[in-house]
């Protein structure tokens, strides 16, 4: 519903202060969205596939732009292979990238590691987090504890369709220990994580 | 945008090198076969007829190869002996012997007797080939005879003196001979069978006709094999993503048709280069027959995209199309239209305005082709609307969201 695909059956979602449903277009102006497939041609190069989205962005995209997130992703040497000839983190990665290149106000992400190995699962989590510091307004769907708890400031536990948790990771842990006193010492965020259903 | 769409649609294609070789190869394949059947069967419907040229003469030579240049027949200059033997055999339908003095009985127009004919008890084409020979004499004699009217006539009224009267025949002659051209004179005008015909001395076009079914229905199979991404973009989140980027829907669905129809248009043109270089199609013909084979493809490339929205999987996609192909080929192809049935196919279309391309009747290939561009940008905005209303249901879901809460207020209120 954030990503402006899906229609809610009710209630309202807004972004600073404009709701979605007044002007879908304007909002889908200041978002980029990494959906969960690599929405990208398979058959065409990294390249040519970065350069077809630029094209039909919304604003004029500066190559300085484009070389600048090409360089920050680790793909400048990969930009002339096939989509389907790069590994499934280079893949993802460049996903990402095309979400990024009309520079959007907020990167909405669903589970944007799904499915690779370690290794490139940290190289991306890395490149998000530099996107983060650079002031880039990041939602991030994950199931991995990891992940949220090297990405995330603040979190939005969801379960079976409903808000149960909004606040930052301290409060989490916070609100963790009061619910369950005896619970003296617990050993990460990810074990809480993995305690989610502690919310219901 | 359009023209990012286009080129990108053409890269992805190209990317692709044993479609796009098949794309142009199996047309090719096509026209060669038909070039090949065509050519063979003229061959042997071709009514062998013998010449024995005793008189040598220019009349009779003159005789010979114009009767030659006729198509449907196949002609041999031998002498008596072996026309003889060869009617005998049935090998040739029928000998015509020019005997000594042709020239001189011809120029006095007194033909009778100056032919000998040597008939086949088999031959079934003596009426029709007597007539065409016939009919080369008389030319012959009608030009010597107004000639020397023309010549005598002004000799009466001494118009001319001795020395002109040579060069006056020969103008004579040669002015009456060019009445002949470019058809012989009272030639009857025949109608041949289609919708739209009503052409001097046209060729037929029912010999082309299985060949011109089988350009058609290989072009819509392959519309339809190329035509599949309004599936493959909606199966890879691609189609998604042009919502986000907020694309124009009518560049995005006329970039990417635009795009395959440009790489399917050598086709197109290898088989009209064919059907030129075959049936020696004029220029104008030939730009009308591009011209019905160009909208026709659009139409087939327009007809699978509508398809495609409609269809959840690559599989069912492909079997309604190989279905549709197979149905609307077979209907075209058939002798009888029950209740018109068949003419909105359109292979129906496409065939009748060919046929009349090839008959000669460019003025009736417009009828054809105006249903075709109407059918085609109506089907165009079909689309446009069905892909976005379809799959972008965000717009029209929001104003349904915004419907219901009003609703919900104003009972509340009431």
């Amino acid at each position: 519903m954030l990503g402006t695909l899906l229609t809610p059956s009710a209630g309202s979602i807004s972004v600073e202060g404009k709701e979605i449903s007044e002007d879908v277009k304007e909002i889908r102006r200041s978002l980029g969205f990494v959906p969960q497939e690599i929405a990208l041609y398979s058959g065409l190069t990294a390249k040519d596939n970065v350069n077809f989205f630029a094209r039909i962005a919304h604003r004029p995209v500066p190559k300085e732009w484009v070389s600048r997130l090409i360089e920050m992703a680790g793909l400048t040497k990969h930009m002339t292979k096939k989509v389907k000839h790069l590994s499934g983190g280079m893949q993802r990665k460049l996903n990402i990238i095309v979400a990024l290149l009309n520079d959007p106000d907020w990167l909405l992400m669903d589970e944007p590691t799904v499915g690779i190995d370690i290794q490139s699962k940290q190289e991306i989590v890395s490149f998000i987090r530099q996107l983060g510091n650079e002031g880039k307004t990041i939602i991030y769907s994950s199931h991995d504890p990891w992940e949220i708890e090297t990405l995330c400031d603040r979190l939005l536990v969801l379960n079976e369709g409903r808000a149960v948790f909004y606040g930052t990771k301290e409060e989490a842990l916070k609100q963790a220990r009061e619910r369950f006193p005896g619970l003296t010492d617990i050993p990460s965020f990810s074990d809480l994580l993995g305690m989610v259903g502690m919310w219901r | 945008m359009y023209k990012t769409f286009i080129m990108n649609r053409m890269k992805l294609i190209a990317g692709r090198p044993f479609i796009l070789l098949s794309i142009i190869l199996l047309p090719a394949i096509l026209a060669v076969g038909m070039g090949l059947a065509v050519s063979s069967t003229a061959e042997k419907t071709k009514i062998p007829i013998l010449f024995v040229d005793e008189d040598q003469s220019d009349y009779s030579q003159l005789v010979i190869k114009r009767a030659s240049q006729n198509p449907a027949l196949n002609i041999q200059s031998v002498d008596q002996k072996t026309a003889e033997r060869m009617i005998k055999t049935s090998k040739a339908d029928i000998a015509f012997v020019f005997l000594k003095g042709f020239k001189q009985k011809v120029m006095k127009n007194e033909e009778k007797g100056a032919i000998q004919m040597l008939i086949s008890p088999a031959s079934l084409s003596q009426g029709a080939v007597r007539e065409i020979v016939a009919g080369e004499v008389m030319r012959l004699s009608a030009n010597a005879h107004a000639a020397n009217y023309v010549t005598d006539q002004y000799a009466f009224l001494k118009w001319v003196d001795e020395k002109q009267e040579k060069s006056l025949w020969k103008e004579a002659w040669n002015y009456t001979d060019e009445q002949w051209k470019p058809a012989p004179l009272m030639q009857i005008d025949y109608h041949e069978g289609t919708p739209h015909s009503s052409i001097k001395g046209a060729p037929s076009s029912q010999k082309y006709t299985i060949w011109l079914i089988l350009f058609l229905s290989l072009m819509m199979l392959i519309c339809f094999y190329m035509n599949d991404w309004a599936i493959t973009e909606r199966e890879d989140g691609v189609l998604q993503r042009m919502f986000l980027f907020s694309i124009k829907l009518r560049a995005y669905v006329g970039g990417n048709l635009i795009g395959i129809f440009l790489l399917l248009c050598p086709s197109s043109l290898l088989f009209a280069l064919f059907l030129i270089w075959n049936v020696h199609m004029t220029a104008l013909q030939a730009a009308t027959f591009l011209l019905i084979s160009g909208l026709y493809v659009f139409l087939c490339l327009l007809i699978s995209s509508l398809i495609a929205c409609f269809c959840q999987s690559k599989k069912t996609y492909f079997s309604i199309g190989l279905l549709a192909v197979l149905v609307t080929s077979i209907g075209t192809g058939l002798p009888s239209n029950p209740g018109g049935l068949f003419n909105i196919f359109p292979q129906k279309w496409a065939l009748d305005g060919m046929r009349s391309i090839l008959i000669g009747n460019e003025a009736g290939c417009i009828e054809p082709a105006a249903v075709c561009a109407a059918a085609g940008l109506a089907l165009f905005f079909a689309a446009v609307k069905i892909i976005g209303g379809k799959y972008d249901r965000v717009k029209r879901g929001f104003k349904n969201v915004r419907k219901k809460e009003s609703r919900r207020a104003y009972h509340a209120h009431h």
